[in-house]
């Protein structure tokens, strides 16, 4: 399956909204990380700088710690909550959490501003810890202190935060797709539309497109009924064209008929004849397959003045021609070709007949059913099935072949059929099925 | 019997002509639909070959405007166009019969021949008037059985009254029927034609002499 203008247009929106969207939710996490951190970091410094405060160095150079800290985590062994006071030669004072380890701030540069970093704890989990050291009169080498807590308690935090930005993220994302596709959907029901109705011109139920109310759209379908003008403007005009191409060569053939003054028989009389054949064949199939399907032929005005002409045509034998065409058929054909058709059988029936032609037509469920009887020699079995092939050739002697043929080839550009039988007449019944009007919206 | 022929095309009009003036037909021949249109209305004709595909006035328009004149001659349409629906655009129009090129000239003059035949409401191609019979397909008259030899001029004459016997003829119908346009009026050719003819069908009297009106062919 091609891709779709739907999932085109989907994606290319989805897209740089997702990487957007994305892009943002890490900054945010990123800015809201730091944030926790930086405030984490405060409580540290404020509780190091208490800690500080509460140690009182004596005259002999050692410390006191007159006030612990309060934090009831300091005295839980392992708790994460360290502090811890030293200096060059090792660690001095501890917190009662620490009992027998110690932080090993060996690698760390221990100043006298704050610093914070993470530091491996001596239970091996991660440890946020601040530090500072104080130079004290009495002492000669700068007190080092330090107080950690567990990383833990930022990471908790931010991880909270990080799950509600995913699950607003997603749902964003969601909200967003829905939205684009709605849009993309009410977006393209015009084009859709446009489709169908190309479909209703292909099938013949329409002739031109509707102008939808999409300015963009308005433009296209203009364009395409102007196509489709002008393809009808070139198939009417092939029409005349092969009108005229008759015109043009039949008074020539005339001539030469007459100049040859050839007889039927003969070998010129024959090319003369295969030649008029060729002719009229494809200037028959020619209107055949410039016709469309759209137009439809009222069959009672048809076949009653039909019926005049061959009344007239064979004035000198009074036939009896017995047409039945109920008023409100109509046939999904043109008129031409219509005739054609019904004039090439009626001719035949009138030629073979002995003195009564029928022709009867009516609405069956696969469309429009006409039968052509006369009450002649009929056929045998041999003819009949020669009459029923498709492309047989013309006899000349006969000269029905030919129409035969031609009603043929009309019938079947239409979806039709052309069938022979004998008739209860007593001659040949030709059966002329044509599919049903189609209901064109109006 | 005098034709109107139209037909556009030199050489085929000229074939025509030439095989309707040996059947003992006086043709006029037009290549102009409007100028065939004029004629038509203004002169008389005993049938028309009309040629459907015409210069300036197709033959349609022609024909239905000689039948709006009300001009019933019989016409018989020439078409190129071999699609049922010309020929019965030329049928609603008024035409009585129709050719479709390419044609054999034989076939034109019998069915040309069958409509002034039938238009003088002669159904059989044997036309007969008491012991006279002419055979309009052969071009011979015979009485009482036996053949009857007839100058081309007799011949012509006789058998426009063979179609219209029972009425009298005026001798200016009678020329403008069996001789050209150009034929003079004042001449009494038409007198001394009937006196020959009368004589060859003697003892039978069938040409019968209206005073001051013209002729007219009745048995007995």
């Amino acid at each position: 399956m091609k891709p779709t203008l739907h999932a085109r247009l989907l994606l290319a929106a989805l897209l740089p909204l997702a990487l957007l969207v994305l892009g943002a939710a890490w900054l945010l996490q990123s800015a809201f990380a730091a944030a926790v951190e930086r405030g984490f970091d405060q409580r540290l410094s404020s509780q190091l700088d208490a800690l500080i405060a509460s140690v009182e160095p004596l005259a002999d150079g050692s410390l006191v710690v007159r006030r612990p800290l309060a934090e009831s985590a300091f005295a839980q062994v392992r708790s994460g909550w360290y502090w811890q006071i030293g200096d060059a030669g090792g660690v001095l004072k501890r917190s009662r959490s620490l009992w027998d380890a110690e932080l090993s701030l060996a690698a760390v540069q221990v100043g006298t501003l704050p610093r914070h970093f993470d530091l491996v704890g001596p239970t091996g989990a991660l440890l946020r810890v601040a530090t500072r050291a104080v130079q004290w009169p009495a002492r000669v080498a700068p007190v080092e202190f330090a107080l950690s807590a567990p990383r833990q308690a930022i990471d908790a935090e931010t991880a909270t935060f990080e799950r509600l930005l995913g699950l607003g993220v997603a749902g964003l994302l969601l909200l967003c797709a829905l939205a684009l596709w709605l849009q993309v959907r009410v977006g393209l029901r015009p084009l859709r539309r446009l489709r169908e109705q190309l479909e209703a011109v292909e099938g013949g139920r329409r002739e031109r497109l509707e102008l939808p109310p999409v300015a963009e759209l308005a433009q296209l379908a203009e364009k395409i009924n102007q196509v489709l003008d002008h393809n009808q403007r070139m198939a009417t005009r092939g029409r005349k064209l092969a009108g005229d191409l008759a015109h043009a060569l039949k008074t020539p053939l005339a001539v030469l008929r007459g100049e040859l003054g050839v007889s039927a028989g003969s070998s010129a009389g024959q090319a003369l004849a295969r030649l008029n054949e060729v002719v009229q064949r494809h200037l028959a199939q020619s209107s055949a397959q410039a016709r469309r399907e759209h137009t439809h032929t009222e069959l009672a005005p048809l076949a009653n003045s039909l019926r005049t002409m061959f009344l007239k045509l064979h004035g000198a034998r009074s036939l009896n021609l017995g047409f039945e065409v109920a008023d409100d058929l109509a046939v999904a054909c043109e008129s031409d070709d219509l005739s054609e058709m019904l004039g090439n059988l009626i001719d035949n029936a009138c030629r073979a007949a002995r003195g009564r032609v029928r022709l009867c037509a009516r609405s069956t469920d696969g469309g429009i059913r006409i039968d052509i009887e006369d009450d002649g020699a009929g056929l045998d079995d041999a003819a009949l099935a020669q009459l029923g092939e498709r492309g047989q050739r013309f006899d000349e002697n006969a000269g029905s072949g030919l129409g035969v043929s031609i009603s043929r080839d009309i019938a079947e550009s239409y979806g039709g059929t052309l069938e022979f039988s004998l008739s209860e007449l007593g001659g040949l019944r030709a059966r002329l099925q044509l599919p049903p009007m189609r209901k064109a919206p109006r | 019997m005098r034709v109107l022929l139209v037909e556009d095309d030199d050489t085929l009009r000229e074939r025509v002509r030439a095989a309707l003036a040996t059947q003992g037909f006086v043709v006029d021949a037009l290549a102009d639909g409007r100028e065939a249109l004029w004629l038509g209305q203004e002169e008389s004709f005993d049938a028309a070959v009309l040629d459907l595909g015409l210069p300036q006035l197709d033959g349609v328009s022609v024909l239905q405007r000689w039948r709006e004149a009300g001009r019933k001659l019989p016409v018989l349409v020439l078409t190129a166009r071999t699609r049922w629906a010309d020929k019965l655009a030329g049928f609603s129009a008024g035409a009585d019969d129709y050719l479709t090129k390419p044609f054999e000239m034989d076939e034109l003059v019998v069915r040309l021949k069958a409509l002034i035949r039938r238009a003088g409401g002669h159904e059989s191609p044997q036309i007969s008037c008491g012991p006279l019979q002419l055979d309009t397909l052969a071009c011979r008259f015979r009485i009482d059985g036996a053949q009857l030899t007839l100058t081309a001029g007799e011949y012509r004459l006789l058998a426009y009254l063979m179609h219209h016997q029972g009425r009298t003829l005026s001798r200016t119908e009678l020329s403008e029927h069996i001789y050209d346009r150009d034929f003079d009026l004042d001449s009494n050719v038409i007198d001394v034609l009937i006196g020959r003819i009368r004589k060859k069908l003697a003892p039978h009297a069938l040409i019968h002499t209206e005073r001051g009106l013209g002729f007219r062919l009745a048995p007995t």
